[in-house]
């Protein structure tokens, strides 16, 4: 659905992507990590064609992004961290957008702002940041466009929007669907991505689904200390001290992202060990 | 349905900018009428004297038709100065033949449609005006526009010109993220001095003898200068200066939209 193969991209003198390769696959929730300026952004504007690899092969949906064709456009929805809404009422805003998107359900649509709590009558002038944001999600979503990108869709969300966005975001999985979420608040996809790539100095650093991730690695609280020395990573808190193991017994543990990823970015080679 | 173009997706896209910016298109309209009212009223109502030239309030539609499409022109891809709004325009699904022709209809055509029925709207209201101030004034008097001679002669080339000049303006706002007005003047007076200083140097020195007519793109040495009738003449031929004359008259204005499309093609935000 998604190939990259050794793309390569800089802003003017800045190298972002070095050989970067890649595999996305419909009826996934991917979740792209990194650091500030890894080119988590980078990659999702490549993927919809709004920048241009410099070198390698991005495939997409068997189009070339770069040449922005409407067959392809139109089964690509980007929800972007800053993004641009008319000054104009919902109707309105579907009346003039709705006819691009073949698969558009104005249904779904209507149930997403009843989740989300936005009154359909609403101008857009009049929505918060917030609100606009959720109004955006929802429209990418009813687009049921084969590709969905989301770069950092929890940002400028609050607490109780995010357990929507969740919520939301669950029920709109499909097997046709290929959803790339990018985001640094990791804690806000827990339980709702399948599979974890980090990016880091130009390429991947980390690609796993979650079931494999679970399989290798244990998270646990533990006060043994045997079992902190031996740990991948360590967190000392007032409740113990929360390690990644690996996963040699096979038991079955909760994933904590937010741990994995800081295990990731500070102990990468015997984490990564842990997956060869 | 072609990829590159489609009738549906056009009258849908020029449908979308229509609904997106009515508010803006209309109230520019008025602004426009506001503007326009004002102008005639000062410089043609009240400035003109007694004896009252039509010819002045053409003149009027000309100067206000080169500065407000220049400036509306040099808006026209100002969406691209924008991330985000550069994001929303790109990503949509239609192809950039059908955005630029979209452009095209509201920003060249559509404007070119309302400011001249803006013109003709107040200028029959001042025409009127006018008429009646003449019927009770009677050394006061109206000389009607002159259309086979002077101005009115060059009045459909002014209007040509206008949209070659235009033209370069919409292809400005896709170069210039901001300023774009103001940077397609700088680089237009740059560039078309630069290159009027080359040719006007290159002519004298390869021909310091010749003068040079538009006519027939002919070159002509005059032997005698005290007698005009004897000179040697180089031309192109009637046909060939015909064709090179249409196309240096007439083809600016598909050229900059070509160069805008390919532009638009390579943009990247």
């Amino acid at each position: 659905m998604i190939s990259i193969q050794n793309i390569h991209f800089r802003y003017k003198n800045k190298p972002v992507f070095t050989g970067l390769s890649l595999d996305l696959q419909p009826g996934h929730i991917y979740g792209l990590l990194g650091k500030n300026g890894t080119g988590k952004s980078t990659l999702l504007r490549l993927i919809n064609g709004l920048l241009f690899p410099k070198e390698g092969k991005l495939n997409v949906l068997g189009y070339t992004p770069a040449k922005r064709q409407p067959d392809f456009l139109k089964q690509v929805f980007l929800v972007p961290e800053e993004f641009y809404l008319p000054n104009i009422s919902i109707n309105e805003f579907l009346k003039a957008n709705t006819g691009f998107y073949p698969l558009f359900s104005a249904e779904q649509f209507n149930s997403y702002l009843g989740e989300f709590a936005i009154p359909r009558d609403q101008h857009l002038q009049e929505m918060s940041y917030g609100q606009k944001k959720k109004l955006l999600i929802s429209f990418g979503l009813a687009c049921n466009t084969p590709i969905l990108l989301m770069d950092e869709p929890t940002n400028g969300l609050d607490i109780v929007s995010k357990s929507q966005f969740r919520k939301v975001m669950a029920g709109a999985v499909s097997e046709e669907k290929c959803i790339l979420i990018s985001t640094h608040q990791v804690k806000d996809l827990e339980n709702l991505i399948d599979r974890i790539t980090i990016i880091d100095e130009g390429g991947i650093l980390f690609d796993q689904t979650i079931g494999t991730i679970t399989n290798r690695l244990h998270f646990k609280i533990s006060f043994d200390s045997e079992e902190v020395r031996s740990a991948l990573y360590k967190e000392t808190s007032l409740k113990g001290n929360a390690i990644i193991l690996l996963n040699d017994e096979g038991e079955e543990g909760r994933l904590d992202l937010e741990m994995l990823y800081k295990a990731i970015i500070s102990n990468k080679e015997a984490v990564q060990k842990a997956f060869k | 349905m072609n990829s590159e173009f489609s009738f549906e997706r056009l009258f849908g896209l020029i449908r979308k900018q229509w609904i997106e910016n009515k508010k803006f298109y209309t109230l520019g309209s008025l602004a426009l009428l506001g503007l326009m009212a004002i102008s005639m009223i000062i410089f043609w109502v009240l400035m003109d004297g007694d004896n009252y030239m039509e010819a002045f309030a053409y003149n009027l539609y000309v100067i206000g038709l080169i500065l407000a499409g220049s400036i509306y022109g040099s808006i026209s891809f100002s969406i691209l100065g924008s991330k985000e709004k550069g994001q929303y325009w790109l990503s949509f699904p239609a192809s950039h033949t059908e955005k630029l022709i979209t452009t095209i209809f509201f920003n060249v055509i559509l404007f070119f449609i309302v400011y001249t029925l803006c013109f003709f709207v107040v200028k029959w209201g001042c025409q009127a005006y006018i008429e009646n101030y003449i019927r009770t004034h009677k050394w006061a008097s109206i000389r009607p526009m002159d259309w086979e001679n002077g101005f009115g002669k060059i009045f459909y080339y002014i209007i040509w010109g206008y949209f070659c000049l235009q033209s370069l303006f919409i292809l400005g706002s896709v170069y210039f993220k901001q300023f774009a007005f103001i940077k397609t003047v700088i680089f237009v007076t740059i560039i078309g001095g630069a290159l009027s200083f080359l040719l006007a140097k290159l002519a004298i020195n390869l021909f310091p003898d010749y003068n040079f007519y538009w006519n027939n793109l002919e070159l002509r040495e005059y032997h005698d200068p005290a007698n005009y009738g004897v000179y040697k003449s180089y031309a192109l031929g009637s046909t060939l200066s015909k064709v090179l004359g249409y196309l240096l008259t007439y083809s600016w204005v598909p050229l900059f939209w070509v160069i805008t499309w390919f532009r638009l093609k390579e943009k990247e935000i």
